[in-house]
């Protein structure tokens, strides 16, 4: 199930479902968080939230308030995190990268490798420092980084062996006039 | 491709790619030798793939276990082991140990 954070002034809390949150005090224009966003957003951007926010300003006590009303697909944000991840406390570890930019670093003889590990490191810190979204973005960068040196080596790879080997037949052609 | 690095030595045919940063600067990079070292690897010849590029020799094992605690079942067992081994100070490890590589290989 997704887990909301609201921020009071510079505080953070969270995390909570769609129930709990309920019974927080969240204004319209109040700052959550959830998984897939990808910064802090008003209350009243986030669909599921808006709909109980303009609706009631008494929050429903029904407790058996069936979750699935909200149909996934009208949600307009990206789910960045593989579906039924189990959830603990925080949100789960963005991933690193690390293998892959070390990988990239190896093989891409590009820098960009660097770049994907110092995003690795910087994702593990944020993350135990409660940054999950610094944690997200930096995990973002790094697969950015990676996919970049991966990209063009591979690019770089077939264009050789293209030319190499037009090189070949270019040179068979001459010398057969 | 895996085939293509077996069959073809990239010391002796010339239609691997060499690199863009070493071809730029007449420097090596941490990635340099890795296509030769892939080649003797995959034959067996382990100390001429060390030759080659050692911390790529060095760096296998660590990357198969990372894959594996990654993308297998098995890091769902052992998450301590994954936290310590591929954290933020193993990654400041492993760019230490890059940069130091990469200025030590230039240097004789």
């Amino acid at each position: 199930m997704k887990q909301y954070y609201y921020l009071e002034g510079n505080q953070q809390f969270g995390p909570f479902s769609l129930d709990e949150l309920r019974s927080k005090p969240i204004k319209p224009d109040t700052k959550v968080w959830a998984q897939g966003l990808p910064d802090w957003v008003d209350a009243q951007t986030v669909p599921e939230i808006n709909e109980w926010l303009a609706g009631a300003a008494f929050p429903p006590v029904t407790p058996a308030q069936p979750l699935t009303e909200v149909p996934p697909v009208t949600r307009p944000f990206q789910e960045s995190y593989t579906p039924n991840q189990p959830l603990g406390a925080s949100p789960p570890k963005p991933k690193t990268w690390l293998v892959e930019s070390i990988l990239a670093t190896l093989f891409c003889c590009l820098p960009f490798g660097i770049a994907g590990i110092v995003n690795a490191a910087n994702v593990d810190s944020r993350y135990s420092n409660g940054d999950f979204i610094g944690a997200q973005r930096a995990s973002d960068e790094a697969a950015k980084w990676t996919k970049v040196s991966f990209f063009i080596s591979i690019v770089l790879w077939v264009l050789y062996f293209l030319l190499f080997f037009l090189g070949i037949f270019g040179g068979l052609v001459q010398s057969y006039r | 491709m895996a085939g293509i690095y077996g069959w073809f030595n990239p010391a002796e045919v010339s239609f691997f790619p060499p690199c863009p940063f070493k071809l730029l600067t007449g420097l090596e990079c941490p990635g340099c030798g890795s296509q030769r070292c892939l080649h003797q690897l995959m034959h067996g010849h382990i100390r001429q793939a060390f030759a080659y590029n050692p911390l790529l020799v060095l760096s296998l094992p660590y990357l198969l276990l990372g894959f594996l605690l990654e993308y297998t079942p098995l890091g769902r067992k052992q998450p301590e082991l994954h936290r310590r081994l591929y954290g933020k100070t193993a990654s400041w490890l492993v760019f230490g140990i890059v940069i130091v590589y990469w200025i030590g290989r230039n240097w004789r």
